[in-house]
């Protein structure tokens, strides 16, 4: 078994993490930057060790500096959460030289499968759907055969760049030659290159994803499906489990393709196999996240699997003491994802020192966070602060106790996406369960709650400053607690 | 006590009353009661006409507040209208060379008259008073200087913009 884990990440999955060595008895080192030397998860771990400057390539992204500090410290595995190095197979490889555990897949199923040109051929030599496309320059004879194998509507790119430059959507025959002149001319004059490649677009689809663990020892099962439709331009923002668009079958069929995928790779430890599943309940391979997910919680909370225990004891060389027929999912779990956002202002993200919070509790609500009184959201790295998670026994049940912990959830001094998430699950379509990759982008509308509270804003303000002016008692802002005054003020 | 409150571009005007722990605060012809706890805590709770409200603050300037009610971040400045109008006549008068024409900055009634032709005068010091919404505001001088002429005396109402004196 792992002695000691050095947690390669901050924030939240540091502190998520090192919640469960502390609980396998596994000791833990903490790396930090300088803008996060007063971090919550920083305190948490039994060892904590200055990484370098705020910027991540200088710290969270120094390969170099954290296996010196993993040396020195004597630690026998590093976890590299989600984002930074997580997904790095040279980290890995590094790893490896340095006989130190890398809690994640060897350098080699990475690139495997980590690769997405690479992950899509393997996935085709295998039988399994990916979008149909045609990875060569086009002319108006093979795209016309291309289309009408596939049907329209289809998808013209440009080859040699992106950005919706040389895009074009393609809805029938009589389209498509004049489509083909005009993808081609945008493509020239921005890229200087006026080949196309075509393929299937799949309309609406709904982004499902299959949570996958497979050990050392060619063994490997499918934890069901994550449904990460509700997304504001690919970035998602609320998970959930099961999908309302899966019945049992389609769920069997679009796991076990997960997994015959990552045992054809050589796949180890958790992982994440992305599909695109369209209106008629076709599913197409998408790729793999060769790491352990922002949304993972949502897994967890339906399969009662502790994920990061189950990625330890697979990096330690252990069989998955678990076989597919044991994995059982009981009822429904909802994640929102807080972020510093102003949701009113474009998203924009919202800086500042956290002057209070108080996290929702209650039944079945699990708060993911290394927010503390004091923390400063900086502009460095992701505007995540943090997961909200409940589960219920059925969607209504999940929404409606979202909702209520959603209320419940209190931060002040940044303004948060809390209220983008209350709209949300009040929508229809949601509540309905019609959503795709596209619904947050074209067909929800926001609906500016501001002006709702000027007045009793304005009031609190008044009666604020009276009461510090020294009509009666005078009154200080307030301090920020310490953190043992918070806590108690927690637990009381 | 009037307080003007800006809000995003919004702007409320509220006279405010004492009355034992209960501040009572008219708004046009609304009138509410607001009590607030005796916490000192970032987040707390007070009842606004009986109903009660949690909210989050900060205080990160004098007189500027943010609340947070629902998630929702409001920011909030206050001036007391005496402090606001001796601002907007700052404004209106700062950075000037030569013969410096003071307006008046608000419709009123000049109460007293402090200095006279000729003397000589410092920044800001107060050259008279104008009455007006029941607040008394001094009007000062806005640079260094000799006061050249008084257009106004003491019990004469004035027109917002109104001349009132030259110092040169």
């Amino acid at each position: 078994m792992l002695r000691k884990v050095l947690v390669a990440n901050r924030g939240e999955i540091a502190l998520r993490v090192i919640r469960t060595c502390k609980e396998m008895g596994v000791r833990t080192v903490a790396v930090y930057s300088e803008a996060d030397r007063w971090a919550n998860y920083v305190s948490q771990a039994d060892e904590s060790y200055l990484l370098g400057p705020a910027l991540s390539r200088e710290s969270y992204l120094r390969i170099d500096k954290i296996l010196g500090i993993a040396t020195k410290a004597g630690a026998d595995a590093i976890h590299p959460g989600y984002g930074f190095l997580a997904e790095n197979a040279d980290f890995s490889a590094a790893c490896a030289k340095e006989k130190i555990k890398f809690i994640g897949p060897p350098a080699g199923a990475i690139r495997a499968i980590g690769n997405k040109v690479n992950a899509r051929r393997l996935a085709e030599s295998l039988g399994i759907p990916v979008v149909p496309g045609v990875s060569q320059h086009v002319d108006e004879r093979s795209a016309m055969d291309f289309a009408r194998a596939h049907s329209f509507p289809v998808l013209l790119k440009a080859a040699a760049g992106g950005g919706g430059r040389g895009m074009r959507v393609v809805r029938n025959e009589h389209e498509l030659p004049r489509a083909l002149r005009e993808a081609s001319g945008e493509a020239a004059s921005a890229f200087g290159d006026g080949s196309l490649f075509i393929e299937k677009l799949v309309e609406f689809p709904r982004h499902v994803e299959i949570q996958l663990l497979a050990d050392a020892h060619g063994q490997a099962v499918h934890l069901g499906e994550r449904e990460c439709s509700v997304q504001r331009r690919h970035q998602k923002l609320l998970e959930e489990s099961p999908s309302t668009a899966l019945d049992d079958d389609l769920r069997e069929r679009m796991g076990q393709t997960a997994v015959k995928l990552a045992l054809a790779a050589g796949y180890q430890n958790a992982g994440t196999c992305e599909f695109l599943l369209d209106r008629e309940h076709r599913f197409y391979f998408l790729e793999v996240n060769s790491r352990l997910q922002v949304e993972h919680p949502v897994t967890e909370m339906i399969t009662g699997l502790d994920l990061v225990r189950h990625q330890m004891l697979i990096a330690a060389g252990e069989k998955l003491p678990i076989a597919q027929a044991d994995v059982r999912r009981r009822g429904h779990a909802i994640e929102c994802r807080i972020c510093a956002e102003d949701p009113f202002s474009g998203f924009a993200p919202s800086i500042g020192e956290v002057t209070g919070v108080r996290f929702p509790t209650g039944p079945f609500v699990r708060v993911d966070s290394d927010l503390t009184v004091k923390s400063r959201v900086t502009p460095y790295y992701d505007s995540l602060i943090a997961k909200l998670i409940v589960w219920g026994e059925d969607r209504p049940a999940a929404t409606a106790r979202m909702a209520r912990a959603l209320r419940e959830c209190k931060i002040v001094g940044v303004q948060t996406t809390i209220p983008f998430h209350l709209q949300i699950l009040q929508d229809r379509r949601f509540r309905e369960g019609r959503i795709h990759t596209k619904y947050v982008d074209d067909e929800f509308d926001l609906k500016d709650v501001k002006a709702e509270h000027r007045l009793e804003a304005a009031l609190l303000s008044v009666a604020l400053e009276h009461h510090r002016s020294g009509r009666r008692a005078p009154e200080a802002a307030p301090q920020p607690l310490s953190a043992w005054q918070t806590s108690l003020r927690e637990l009381s | 006590m009037k307080y003007i409150a800006h809000l995003n571009g919004d702007v409320f005007e509220l006279d405010v009353a004492i009355h034992g722990e209960t501040v009572t605060i008219r708004h046009g012809s609304a009138s509410h009661a607001v009590v607030l706890d005796d916490h000192k805590t970032s987040i707390r709770t007070a009842f606004i006409d009986n109903r009660r409200i949690e909210f989050g603050w900060s205080s990160p300037d004098a007189h500027a507040y943010v609340i947070h009610i629902d998630g929702v971040e409001y920011r909030v400045d206050l001036q007391d209208a005496r402090a606001r109008r001796a601002a907007m006549f700052r404004r209106e008068t700062r950075g000037t060379d030569g013969d410096c024409a003071v307006h008046a900055p608000i419709p009123g009634l000049i109460a007293r008259v402090l200095a006279a032709p000729g003397d000589i005068v410092r920044k800001d010091q107060p050259v008279l008073t104008l009455d007006a919404m029941k607040l008394e505001n001094e009007i000062g001088a806005p640079k260094d200087g000799r006061l050249k002429s008084i257009a106004v005396q003491a019990g004469m109402p004035v027109e917002k913009g109104q001349i009132l004196f030259v110092v040169g």
